[in-house]
């Protein structure tokens, strides 16, 4: 067989799937939905901009003194002598809103209506993902919900301190967005059990979302944040490092202490 | 007038009375997008390698979209919206690469028990590590079955550069496949 034949059947075969598996239809529903969804961030993305900058903008005169007289001001662009982070807003099932730190590169992945993921642009393989809805899931190959870790946040992280597989484990009570959290650190225990598949590397199971799954490898370690949003369920926000030690994990902070719900 | 006119409806309103016809002067935007979709996405597919060939042919389509008034004055509305197509796919598939690594992301999709398995995913793999302009060129030519000159339109360069690639890649894919690799006539 030819190159040129075989490229032809490989190709005939390709379109062939693309025929079977793609609905137009649906996917122009998709389509017009998203356009809809984007502009409606976009909007509430500049507004939250013009709103920050105005605060920004009254805080700056309130603080150059009321007893001084007014001094000829030169007009500047807002922002002219400091950064202005840009404020994202997702609309997951609830929207987030945050500004990404230096560190982190430039946007998002949102893979799905539950789920958005941001990257650190100092060290490769190290970010954050925030999952709505998520479940946690049992220390088994079945990636099926654990009913031991109960329905709140906190007894969520509880249960996950608890894991079998995890060592040094510690449970920290925050906030994220000004809701009330529970952050969970810890190690995989050297030689611990990984009875689950993801992307077919054996892991040990933590969580399952609508499309993803979370868990630990011995070069995949992670903090979790569990937090109850409001109509959103049990919220992850899992900062994880693939390859790096735990000082990779540390800069995510900055990018959770930014997060908001609303 | 009438090409506006046509560009207009797209955005205005779906139309109710939809032409199939694809030599029409101008499509609407819900005409184009039935017509092109599915080979994007096998494009896409065959690119990328990734179980997001959908959502990188949307955002193709979604670019083409919200510039439609202009999108569909130009000669070949088609060529603009697989380039895009084409250059997303080649980044999507970079970023894997380099950023998660495909263990990482959350958003990595269960193998697709319900799609079907691609028997000639090996030759796609193998158009996937040639360089970009080749695999471009590569998967334009046997996808969409293009000719050189079409293949130059669409990515804005040379006929003879389209050529070089299209025999490079050729030449290349038939040392690591095993096949022969001459030419077709």
């Amino acid at each position: 067989m030819t190159i040129d034949e075989l490229a032809r059947t490989a190709a005939a075969e390709a379109r062939g799937i693309a025929v079977e598996t793609v609905d137009p239809s649906i996917m122009l529903a998709q389509l017009y939905r998203t356009r809809r969804n984007r502009s409606l961030a976009s909007i509430v993305t500049i507004v939250v901009v013009a709103v920050a900058v105005a605060i920004g903008a009254f805080v700056a005169r309130a603080g150059s003194g009321s007893n001084s007289a007014p001094a000829a001001s030169q007009p500047s662009p807002p922002c002219a002598h400091v950064t202005c982070p840009k404020v994202h807003h997702v609309v997951l099932t609830v929207p987030v809103t945050f500004s990404l730190p230096n560190s982190f590169q430039n946007g998002f992945q949102q893979t799905s209506l539950n789920v958005v993921e941001v990257y650190r642009g100092d060290i490769d393989t190290t970010g954050v993902s925030v999952a709505e809805n998520a479940i946690p899931v049992k220390d088994d190959y079945t990636w099926t919900r654990d009913p031991a870790a109960g329905t709140t946040a906190k007894s969520v992280a509880t249960w996950l301190a608890h894991r079998p597989f995890l060592t040094n484990t510690a449970l920290v009570p925050t906030h994220v967005g000004g809701l009330p959290a529970w952050r969970v650190s810890g190690q995989l225990k050297p030689g611990a059990r990984l009875p689950a598949l993801k992307d077919s590397v054996k892991v040990a199971p933590t969580f399952l979302n609508d499309i993803g799954h979370m868990a630990y490898a011995p070069n995949l370690i992670g903090d979790y944040t569990l937090v109850a949003v409001p109509g959103a369920g049990i919220t992850v926000i899992w900062s994880w490092s693939l390859d790096h030690g735990a000082r990779a994990l540390a800069g995510n902070q900055a990018f959770i202490d930014r997060l908001s719900f609303r | 007038m009438e090409d506006s006119a046509a560009c207009r409806t797209a955005h205005a309103q779906p139309r109710r009375e939809i032409v199939f016809d694809a030599d029409a002067a101008v499509d609407s935007f819900e005409v184009f997008y039935a017509r092109e979709l599915p080979a994007l996405v096998a494009f896409a597919a065959v690119l990328s390698g990734s179980a997001a060939a959908e959502d990188i042919a949307q955002e193709a389509m979604l670019a083409a979209y919200r510039r439609w008034d202009s999108v569909c004055q130009l000669d070949l509305p088609v060529a603009w919206v697989r380039r895009a197509c084409a250059n997303r796919a080649i980044s999507v598939l970079r970023r894997r690469a380099v950023e998660t690594r495909g263990l990482l992301r959350l958003g990595s999709r269960p193998a697709a028990t319900d799609a079907p398995a691609m028997v000639n995913a090996d030759f796609w793999a193998e158009v996937r590590r040639l360089p970009r302009r080749q695999k471009q060129v590569i998967a334009l030519h046997y996808i969409y079955d293009m000719a050189v000159s079409e293949i130059a339109q669409t990515l804005s360069c040379a006929e003879g550069t389209v050529k070089v690639h299209l025999s490079r890649g050729r030449a290349t894919l038939a040392q690591r496949m095993g096949a022969r690799a001459e030419e077709p006539s």
